[in-house]
Order: structure tokens, then C-alpha cells, then sequence
């Protein structure tokens, strides 16, 4: 082992060390399940923005954003930046917002929780709470198969593949294990530091090495005009998609929970306004590199592109520096990979075990299950990434589109009175149906006029909503009414309990 | 207006947003650098659409969300 290859592991140790720290002093003896859930609704402005941040940057940032940007060019900023970066966090306003008050009257945690108590109705809540672990997991793959790669690029394949992803599941474990939902976000403050910090050294570095941003981009206007007009990305794709994926992130189940974890409202308002500025640097940062990556490391194909950071850093940084890229890489899909594991162990709880349960509501030494499954799925997840399925992007975008279907039953459990379950339950079934069968192929790819199959099974689900609610029952008046009642500013507040 | 309207009214600028976000007018076209010798008009465009959504994200903090009781 070269002294090189020391640097770079002792550097990633010593964040490995910091998350298990933080873990350590997030334990709280004795902790009740709710606290080892939503760590009690106490976080405010930084922990809160660092564990919304934390949850939705993933493996997709800094290992599929580059990858990506140096078969497209710039334009992968653009593609999450111009939508996603503002869009979601105004979302969090209509979904977080209304979603923290009910949270804290009704002891929400999950969305299928939600749309089970806005109808009354335990089927339409494990019909949802089945879909979203239906995506979850697989998703929960992505970070673990992210960690095995990135340790197996910066040592030079020194340390295989399998062993990195072993640590990676180990230490998130073990702090989620030890601190829950607050563990978890104490680590994602350290994480989100680390990557926002870490992408603009690589970034600098990395122009620095190709003789400067003007150099590096008349190069590639120069070699590669493609990356620079767009032409390896159809517009329509480009549109799907920042559709698909701004309303898919606030209805993240992981995402989605912790927007409730915040002590006031004021504090997730603090995390929506910094929200786009954090978003739009961490693409802008990724996409460049990435795209300027093409010039001295040209050939890579297909996924292969996804290892174009750590190559860049082993031919021109110094050791730290590398080791820094290894620690951003590990902030981003860690800080990911804790907040599913949590919210699997939520859905599993508060939707699938405590409806069947005798007088419905958490048990002090439920955290001992929660614990539990918390370390099932990291297993679960651990064996699914020593398969390696194909593309980082390919799972997520499948993920992102089934999320993206729970988008409009969501508003509507907050926003329309009208609504029913029938139609919520048709909804989320038609979305459903379409969001997997349209990958496989059941409609000719000519019908999907270049849109991503995600897209049209929203507008599907949407159009079920639509018709169903008028032609199907409407909900209980004075239910309905009183669930309304929680966002009357007079009692938004004070929450009745 | 009511603060309903003035909700309605965000989400249809972010809609509008969304659909001129595609400059399909540039879209494949030869592009150079102009700006710093690495920014082109089409990044310049794109920024501008995240500036334009990022307005709307502050006048929704600033403007629309009810403010928590102890809040200045």
C-alpha cells in the first residue's frame, strides 16, 4: 500500500470516526419510539436543513450528476437546478407546511399515515404504505453500491468493492442504530458540510488542473461541441424530468418525514429559503467537472462515467484532496441511506404493525423494532448491492417516478375537501400501474412522444383523481371539516392533542 | 387579494417556469462560450429561470407563510 492510498483511507477513517462519534452522543437511554422516530419535533434551522439536504442529495450528486455531465455536457445542472433546486422547496411550503400541523395534531409521521387518517381508512394506508416500500428499498440500494464504488476507485481497486460497501452499511448502522432520527441528522449536519465543502475544493481543483474554466470549456467547445449544445439530451426529456423530480422530492418518504421534525414552522421556512441556493451550487459544481472530465480521461462508456471524479482526483490532486472527494461522496449517499433506513422503519411501524394493534399507538419499547429493522434492511440492502444492478441514474429515476405518482393523493388529503378515498385509492393504483408497466414496454416508446414513462403516469393518476372525485361519494362533512380546522391560523399554533 | 388568490397565482408562474425553462429555440444548436470565456447564452437563460424560481420561493417565506407567534 502506497503512501497515497494511506491518506485517502486515513482521511475517509476519520470522517467514518465522526459519524460514529455523533452517533454516540446522540444515544438517549431509555428513549421513547416517538423520540427514536421524529426525535421528538425539536430540530430547528441547521439540523433541520441539514437532514432535509442530507436526505435528498444522494449518490445521484456526486458520482451519477458528473457521470452524466460527461455523456451530456453542462446541461445535467440545468436538469435538476432550474427545476428541482426551487420548485421542491416551494412544494415543501404547500406539502411541509400543512403536513407539520397535522404532524404535531394527529401524530403524523408517514404519507401513507396521512392519507390513512385524512379518509379514515387503514386499506388506502398499507395500499400506500406497500407502494412506497416497493420503491424504498431498491433506492436504498443505491448507496451502498455508491460507497463499494467510490472506495474501490480511490484505492485503485485495493480495497474491493465489497468491503467498502460493507463499511458504509456498517457505520450507518451503527449510528442510526445508537441515535435514530436525531443521530441521523447530527451525523447529515457533519455530512452536508462536508460535501457542500468538498464539491467546491474538487471543483476549483479540477479547473485549476485543466488550465481554468475559459480553457477547459473552449476545449470542449473545441472537441466535444455536444456537451455544450445539448444534443445528447431530447427536450422533452428534460422537461419530464424536472417535473418528475421537483414533485417527486417533498413526497420522499425519507424526505417527507422529516419536514415534521422541525420545532416551529418558522424553522422549516429558514430551511426553504436557503434551500435553492444550497441545490443549485452542488449541481453547478458536479456538472462542470464532470463535463470538463471528458478532455483528459475521454472514451468512458455508459456507466463507467460514473468513477470520472475519483479518476480526475487520482491523476491530478494531492492524496487529501482525494480523500476529501471520498468523504463528500460517503457524506452524500450516507446521509441518504440513513434517512430511508429510517423511514422503513417508520412505514413499517406506524402503517403496517400499530394499525393491526390493539388501541393503535406506539409503544414505549417499540424502538427496540424500530432498531431492528433498521438493521434487516441495511442487510437487505447490503446483499442487493453485491449484485450491482446496472446504472445509478436508472434506479433512481425508476424510484423517483413512483414516489412522483404519490405527489397529487397528497395534496389532495391537504388541500381538497372534495376528495374521497375511492378516488385517492383509483389514483394511486392507475399512477401505479403505469409507472411500472410503462418501463417494460407495454405501450410502444413512439406513444410516450419522448417523455420519461414517470411523467405519464402522474398525468394518469391525476386524471383518475379527477374523474373519480366527481363521480364518486364525497368524504364525511364533519370529518372532514375538522380536519380542516387544523390549518385555521388561530389553532395552527396551539394544537389541539 | 386574498392570500388564496396569491398562492394560486405562485403556482402558475411556477408552471410558466417550468414550460419556458425548455429553450427549445437554442436547443442542439452550435453554442460558444461568450461570457468569461465559459458561460454561454443558454447557461445565462437557464440561470435566469432559477433566479425568476427562486423569487417566488422568497416571496412565498416572506410574504405568504404565516408567521409563528415569537417570530420578528
Amino acid at each position: 500500500m502506497n503512501s497515497q492510498t494511506i491518506q485517502i483511507i486515513s482521511i475517509i477513517g476519520l470522517y467514518m470516526l465522526g459519524c460514529i462519534i455523533l452517533g454516540i452522543r446522540s444515544y438517549r437511554s431509555g428513549a421513547s419510539a416517538s423520540d427514536y422516530l421524529m426525535a421528538s419535533r425539536e430540530f430547528k434551522f441547521f439540523i433541520l436543513f441539514s437532514a432535509v439536504f442530507g436526505a435528498n442529495i444522494s449518490a445521484v450528486t456526486l458520482i451519477g450528476v458528473p457521470g452524466t455531465s460527461y455523456h451530456v455536457g453542462w446541461i445535467t445542472w440545468a436538469y435538476f437546478g432550474t427545476a428541482w433546486a426551487w420548485l421542491s422547496p416551494l412544494l415543501f411550503y404547500t406539502i411541509g407546511n400543512r403536513s407539520w400541523l397535522l404532524g404535531k395534531k394527529y401524530d403524523i409521521v408517514t404519507i401513507s399515515e396521512l392519507l390513512g387518517k385524512r379518509w379514515e381508512s387503514k386499506g388506502l394506508q398499507y395500499i400506500s404504505a406497500i407502494f412506497l416500500l416497493f420503491y424504498l428499498i431498491p433506492y436504498l440500494m443505491v448507496g451502498v453500491i455508491g460507497g463499494g464504488r467510490t472506495v474501490y476507485g480511490l484505492t485503485n481497486g485495493l480495497i474491493p468493492y465489497w468491503a467498502g460497501a460493507l463499511v458504509v452499511t456498517l457505520v450507518v448502522c451503527f449510528y442510526v442504530f445508537l441515535g435514530g432520527m436525531r443521530g441521523a441528522a447530527w451525523v447529515n449536519a457533519l455530512q452536508t458540510s462536508i460535501f457542500l465543502i468538498g464539491g467546491i475544493v474538487i471543483f476549483f481543483v479540477i479547473a485549476y488542473s485543466l488550465g481554468g474554466f475559459g480553457f477547459a470549456t473552449q476545449t470542449i467547445a473545441d472537441k466535444y461541441p455536444e456537451l455544450l449544445n445539448r444534443s445528447n439530451m431530447s427536450w422533452q426529456r428534460f422537461f419530464s424530468y424536472g417535473i418528475i423530480v421537483s414533485l417527486a422530492v417533498p413526497v420522499f418518504p425519507n424526505v417527507y418525514s422529516r419536514l415534521l421534525t422541525g420545532k416551529k414552522p418558522s424553522e422549516l421556512k429558514k430551511t426553504v429559503l436557503i434551500y435553492p441556493i444550497a441545490g443549485l451550487l452542488i449541481f453547478v459544481l458536479m456538472a462542470y467537472a464532470g463535463m470538463w472530465g471528458r478532455i483528459p480521461i475521454p472514451g468512458l462508456k455508459g456507466a463507467a462515467s460514473d468513477g470520472i471524479l475519483p479518476m480526475l482526483l487520482a491523476k491530478y490532486a494531492p492524496a487529501w484532496i482525494a480523500g476529501l472527494l471520498g468523504a463528500a461522496i460517503f457524506s452524500a449517499l450516507m446521509s441518504t441511506l440513513d434517512s430511508q433506513l429510517i423511514a422503513i422503519g417508520q412505514i413499517f411501524l406506524k402503517d403496517i404493525i400499530i394499525p393491526v394493534r390493539k388501541g393503535g399507538s406506539l409503544k414505549q419499547n417499540d424502538a427496540i423494532i424500530g432498531r431492528a429493522l433498521v438493521i434487516f434492511f441495511a442487510v437487505i440492502a447490503f446483499v442487493g448491492a453485491l449484485i450491482q444492478p446496472k446504472g445509478i441514474i436508472n434506479i433512481i429515476e425508476w424510484s423517483f417516478g413512483g414516489f412522483a405518482c404519490m405527489f397529487f393523493p397528497v395534496v389532495a388529503a391537504l388541500y381538497w375537501k372534495r376528495c374521497g378515498k375511492i378516488a385517492v385509492l383509483g389514483s394511486i393504483i392507475v399512477s401505479q400501474f403505469l409507472s411500472i408497466a410503462l418501463p417494460l414496454g407495454i405501450v410502444p416508446k413512439s406513444m410516450l412522444f419522448g417523455m420519461l414513462p414517470a411523467f405519464w403516469a402522474m398525468v394518469g393518476g391525476f386524471v383518475t383523481l379527477f374523474i373519480l372525485t366527481y363521480i364518486t361519494p364525497a368524504p364525511n362533512r364533519e370529518f372532514t371539516k375538522n380536519f380542516f380546522s387544523t390549518f385555521a391560523t388561530q389553532t395552527a399554533y396551539n394544537p389541539v392533542r | 387579494m386574498s392570500k388564496h388568490w396569491k398562492e394560486i397565482l405562485v403556482y402558475i408562474c411556477a408552471a410558466i417556469l417550468l414550460i419556458i425553462r425548455v429553450d427549445l429555440w437554442w436547443w442542439g444548436k452550435k453554442i460558444y462560450p461568450l461570457v468569461f470565456g465559459w458561460i454561454t447564452i443558454p447557461m445565462i437563460y437557464q440561470f435566469l429561470i432559477w433566479i425568476a424560481g427562486f423569487g417566488l420561493v422568497s416571496y412565498i417565506c416572506y410574504s405568504l407563510w404565516d408567521k409563528d407567534p415569537d417570530e420578528v
